[in-house]
C-alpha cells in the first residue's frame, strides 16, 4: 500500500471535526494530520506544512471560509480543497468552486461519501453530492452576484449584513481603502447601490447564513 | 431567543451532521454485532430524516419568517445612511447590535429606527455617533439601546421585549 493520504479538517464545530476525524481514521489509507476551529488557525499551519487534502467548511469564525479557501489553494504546494458545508445554495457553491475548491459535499451527504470524496479530490476528480448538482442545474445564472469574485462575494455578504467598511476591512485583514474600493465595484457590478437594496437581494436569494 | 432560521438550522445540521458521523463509525467498529449495527443504522437513517426534514422546513418557512421579522442591522443601517445631510457629522455612524442576526417585529424595528435617527439629527459636532442594540435578559427581556456622539451626547433607551421576543 502506497503513503497514507493526509487529511486536514477545518470546522467551528467541535463535535462535527470529532466524528470526523474517528470515522476517518479508520481508513486504512489515509490519517488525519491537523484539524482547526477557525481560517486563521488553519491559514497558519499551512504556511508551514503540507496535506494531500483539506476538508473545509465554509462558515468558519474569522476570515470564512471562502477567504480560507483562497489562501490556501493561492499556496504553491497547495492541499486539494474538499468543502463540506451546510449550505447547498448554488451562488455559495459556485463561489466557493471560483474560488478554487476541487469538490463540494453538504453536510447532507451521507457519511460514506465523504470519505469517498476525500479519495476522489486526491485522484483529481472533482466530486459534487447530489443535493448541489441538482441545486447547480436550476440556478439563476443571471442573478447579479454571479458576476462577483469570491472576495467581492463574500464583501457583498458582510454588506448586505450591515457590516461597516472599517468592519469588513478588520475581519478580512484589509485596509479600509481596499473595502472601499470592493465596495464600489460590487455596487457598479450589481446595480445594488445600499445597504437595503444589498441586504434585500441577498436575503431574497439566501446568501446570510448568520456567519456574517 | 431566535436566531433566525438559517441560525437555527446551521446549530441543528451541524449536530446532525456530528450525530451520523458517530453512527457510522460505531456501524464499522461493531462488525459481528448485528444488534449494534442495526441500532447505528437506524440512527444514520434517523438522522438523514431529520435533516431532510429541516431542508424542507428551512426553505418553506423563511421567507415569512424574514418578512415578520427583518434582520436590525441592516435595516438600521439603512435608516442612518442619510448622516451625510447631518451638519457637523463627518463620519458614518458606528452600529453594534448583539447577537448581529438578531430580528425584531417591524414595530419594535421602526422603534429603534426613530431613535437612532433622531439621535443623529442631535450628534451635530460630535465627531461620529455610535448606536448600540442588545439584550438584557435579567428580570424580564429587555432591549438596551444607546447612542453616544462622543461629544457629550449620551441616549439610552430600555423596550421591554415581552411577547415580542427577540
Amino acid at each position: 500500500m502506497g503513503a497514507k493520504l493526509r487529511v486536514v479538517l477545518a470546522d467551528d464545530h467541535a463535535v462535527v471535526r470529532t466524528g470526523y476525524r474517528r470515522l476517518l481514521e479508520l481508513e486504512d489509507d489515509m490519517e488525519v494530520v491537523a484539524d482547526f476551529g477557525d481560517s486563521d488557525s488553519a491559514c497558519a499551519w499551512f504556511a508551514a506544512n503540507s496535506a494531500d487534502v483539506l476538508v473545509l467548511d465554509l462558515s468558519m469564525p474569522g476570515r470564512g471560509g471562502l477567504e480560507t479557501l483562497a489562501r490556501v489553494k493561492a499556496r504553491e504546494t497547495s492541499p486539494k480543497v474538499l468543502v463540506f458545508s451546510m449550505h447547498d445554495n448554488p451562488a455559495i457553491v459556485d463561489q466557493a468552486l471560483k474560488a478554487g475548491a476541487d469538490g463540494y459535499l453538504t453536510k447532507s451527504s451521507e457519511p460514506d461519501l465523504l470519505i469517498d470524496a476525500v479519495r476522489r479530490v486526491a485522484r483529481g476528480e472533482r466530486p459534487l453530492s447530489e443535493d448541489v448538482a441538482a441545486a447547480r442545474a436550476g440556478a439563476d445564472g443571471a442573478a447579479v452576484h454571479a458576476g462577483l469574485s469570491p472576495r467581492e462575494f463574500e464583501i457583498f455578504r458582510l454588506l448586505a449584513a450591515g457590516r461597516t467598511v472599517e468592519q469588513i476591512a478588520a475581519r478580512l485583514f484589509l485596509s479600509a481603502k481596499t473595502v472601499a474600493n470592493y465596495q464600489t465595484m460590487i455596487r457598479q457590478k450589481t446595480g445594488l447601490s445600499s445597504v437595503l437594496e444589498m441586504y434585500r437581494h441577498a436575503d431574497a436569494h439566501g446568501l446570510l447564513d448568520g456567519s456574517e | 431567543m431566535s436566531i433566525g432560521l438559517a441560525g437555527l438550522y446551521e446549530e441543528i445540521g451541524q449536530a446532525l451532521t456530528a450525530l451520523r458521523a458517530n453512527a457510522a463509525f460505531l456501524l464499522r467498529k461493531s462488525g459481528g454485532q448485528a444488534d449494534l449495527q442495526a441500532a447505528a443504522r437506524d440512527v444514520e437513517t434517523q438522522g438523514a430524516a431529520i435533516d431532510r426534514r429541516l431542508r424542507v422546513l428551512q426553505r418553506q418557512l423563511p421567507a415569512e419568517s424574514a418578512d415578520a421579522r427583518p434582520a436590525v442591522l441592516p435595516m438600521l443601517h439603512a435608516a442612518l445612511e442619510n448622516w451625510q445631510d447631518v451638519p457637523g457629522v463627518t463620519a458614518p455612524p458606528v452600529l453594534h447590535v448583539e447577537p448581529p442576526t438578531l430580528r425584531l417585529s417591524r414595530t419594535m424595528l421602526e422603534t429603534l429606527c426613530q431613535l437612532s435617527c433622531q439621535a443623529l439629527a442631535l450628534s451635530a459636532g460630535g465627531p461620529t455617533l455610535r448606536v448600540s442594540v442588545l439584550i438584557d435578559f435579567q428580570d424580564s427581556p429587555h432591549l438596551c439601546w444607546s447612542a453616544d456622539n462622543g461629544a457629550g451626547l449620551q441616549l439610552s433607551a430600555r423596550l421591554p421585549l415581552g411577547a415580542e421576543g427577540a
